[in-house]
Order: structure tokens, then C-alpha cells, then sequence
């Protein structure tokens, strides 16, 4: 069973998904998440409209973590959350998933038709090909 | 949570380790497995050399007694779990294709396997099956590694 999930948010309906999947997964095996939101910062805020950027998405990262510790409270299952800044998200699901010693990652990703169905699209597809960690697809 | 767990494997030694972890998981949150081997089916035309040099009668043969061996491997993981097991052999050209409609036609609800299979990692980033069940798979998958 898995002991300590990964759940990556960017706080869209989509990761609802994920964060679903991920807690009846701990809550069966007794396990506990850990929700991670990660964005690239800008070094510093150069003029206002990137200080307005960076408020804003502190504000969008406090309410995807703050969502995904509320719903695994409601669930009963043990929470922590990460607020990331690597370049990518790949390299901060990667990172985080090391240091807190996840055994699983759950993604949801969009359902494709046609030639983008060729790619399951950006994040999950680098950490499918140069990830370490079990991943959970959902759609 | 996931009530039918569909394994396919190709007999690999990542997919052997997948089945495993599978059989685990299974185990663990109380759902049944269904072990899958898939076999391409027979071409005169073939680049494959126990083709060219089989008759279909023989082919067929060969890959019965294959998969029959794949998954007796399934099947003793699972006896030793204890938990409720169905072994599939299916004849395909696109296994990642039999790999989703026996997942339908079984009413399994997660795919689990492993990340890369026979052909290994060389020159390619995820094993190609894994890659394109993950495309056109509306069921969740998990990959093992």
C-alpha cells in the first residue's frame, strides 16, 4: 500500500480529481498526503504589475493548498503541504517527492483526441520518462 | 476504491516486478486482478524470424505455450496472496489496443503496469505500450517502477 501520496495542484478542477483519487488511497492503506503547489517565482518584483503578479499568485497557491488541507481533513487523513519554486513543475514534483518520501504520485491529465492524443501533455509526460516514483494516472 | 485490478504483463522482468507490486496493492485495498499476456497473432509477411519459420499451426502453438508461462507466473503471485485472480491470453497486433478493451470487457477499473517492458529503455523515454495505453486509456493507470 502506499504510505505518503503526492497530490500536485494547481488548484483547477482537474486536480480534484487527483486529490480525490489520492485520499481513498491513504485513507485504505492509513496513509497521508502531501499536496504541493509550485510556481516559478520571479527574483524579484521589478515594477508593479509583477508585485501584483506575485500577489496574486500567492494568493492562487495559498487557496490550492488550503483546498486540498481542508478536503483531507473532511477525509480524515493526515495532510501536509509543500509551496514549490523550482523552474518547472517537473523538477518541484520530482524534488518534493524525494525529500518527503513519497511511493506514489497522483496526476490527473486532460482526456486528448486527434494528433494531440500522441502526448498526454507537459508535466506528466517529463515525469513519466525521467521520474522515479510510481505515478497514478487519472483522467 | 478499485474493485478489478488489470496486469498486463510480457513476461519482462519489470513487468514480473510490476505483477508483484500489483498483486500487493490488490491485496491491500481488497480487489481481484486480471493477468494479461498479449501475443501478436500470425503473418506471413514477418520480420520475425519463428514466423518465418513456423507454420500458423505451430505459431499458435508457440504463443499458447508462451503465455501459458507468463501467466502461471500471474497465477502463483496470486495464489500466494490469496486474492481472486482471471488470466487472459489475447492474440493482437497493437497490444496497447487489447491491453484497454480487455481493461472494457472485464469491467476492470485500473490499469497498473510496469513503466517500460521487453524493449527496456533503450532510445525511448517510456516503453511504447505503457506510453500509448497512458495516451488512450480513460481508466487510471498506474505505472510501477
Amino acid at each position: 500500500m502506499f504510505r505518503r501520496i503526492l497530490v500536485p495542484t494547481d488548484g483547477t478542477e482537474l486536480c480534484s480529481k487527483a486529490l480525490d483519487a489520492a485520499l481513498q488511497l491513504a485513507r485504505l492503506g492509513g496513509g497521508a498526503i502531501v499536496g504541493l503547489h509550485a510556481y516559478a517565482a520571479l527574483a524579484r518584483a521589478v515594477d508593479q504589475d509583477s508585485a501584483r503578479w506575485r500577489r496574486e499568485r500567492e494568493q492562487q497557491a495559498g487557496d490550492a493548498l488550503a483546498y486540498v488541507r481542508r478536503r483531507a481533513r473532511e477525509a480524515g487523513v493526515p495532510c501536509e503541504t509543500v509551496l514549490a519554486h523550482d523552474a518547472t513543475p517537473y523538477e518541484a514534483i520530482e524534488r518534493v517527492a524525494r525529500e518527503q518520501a513519497c511511493d506514489l504520485v497522483v496526476l490527473a491529465v486532460h482526456a486528448r483526441r486527434g494528433l494531440r492524443a500522441r502526448l498526454i501533455g507537459g508535466e506528466a509526460e517529463k515525469l513519466l520518462a525521467h521520474g522515479t516514483v510510481p505515478l497514478l494516472i487519472v483522467r | 476504491m478499485y474493485k478489478r485490478i488489470l496486469l498486463p504483463t510480457d513476461g519482462s522482468e519489470a513487468s514480473r516486478r510490476a505483477v508483484q507490486a500489483g498483486v500487493e496493492f490488490a491485496r491491500g485495498i481488497g480487489a481481484e486482478i486480471v493477468g494479461l499476456h498479449v501475443t501478436p497473432p500470425f503473418h506471413l509477411l514477418t520480420a520475425n524470424s519463428q514466423m518465418l519459420e513456423d507454420t500458423p499451426e505451430q505459431y499458435a502453438a508457440d504463443c499458447s505455450q508462451r503465455a501459458r508461462q507468463v501467466l502461471t507466473d500471474v497465477e502463483s503471485v496470486a495464489r500466494a496472496a490469496g486474492i481472486t485472480f482471471r488470466l487472459e491470453h489475447v492474440s493482437s497486433n497493437t497490444p496497447y489496443e487489447a491491453i484497454i478493451e480487455t481493461a472494457k470487457r472485464l469491467r476492470c477499473d485500473l490499469i497498473m503496469m510496469a513503466s517500460h517492458g521487453r524493449h527496456g529503455v533503450k532510445g525511448l523515454l517510456l516503453g511504447s505500450e505503457t506510453q500509448k495505453v497512458l495516451v488512450h486509456s480513460a481508466m487510471p493507470v498506474l505505472v510501477h517502477r
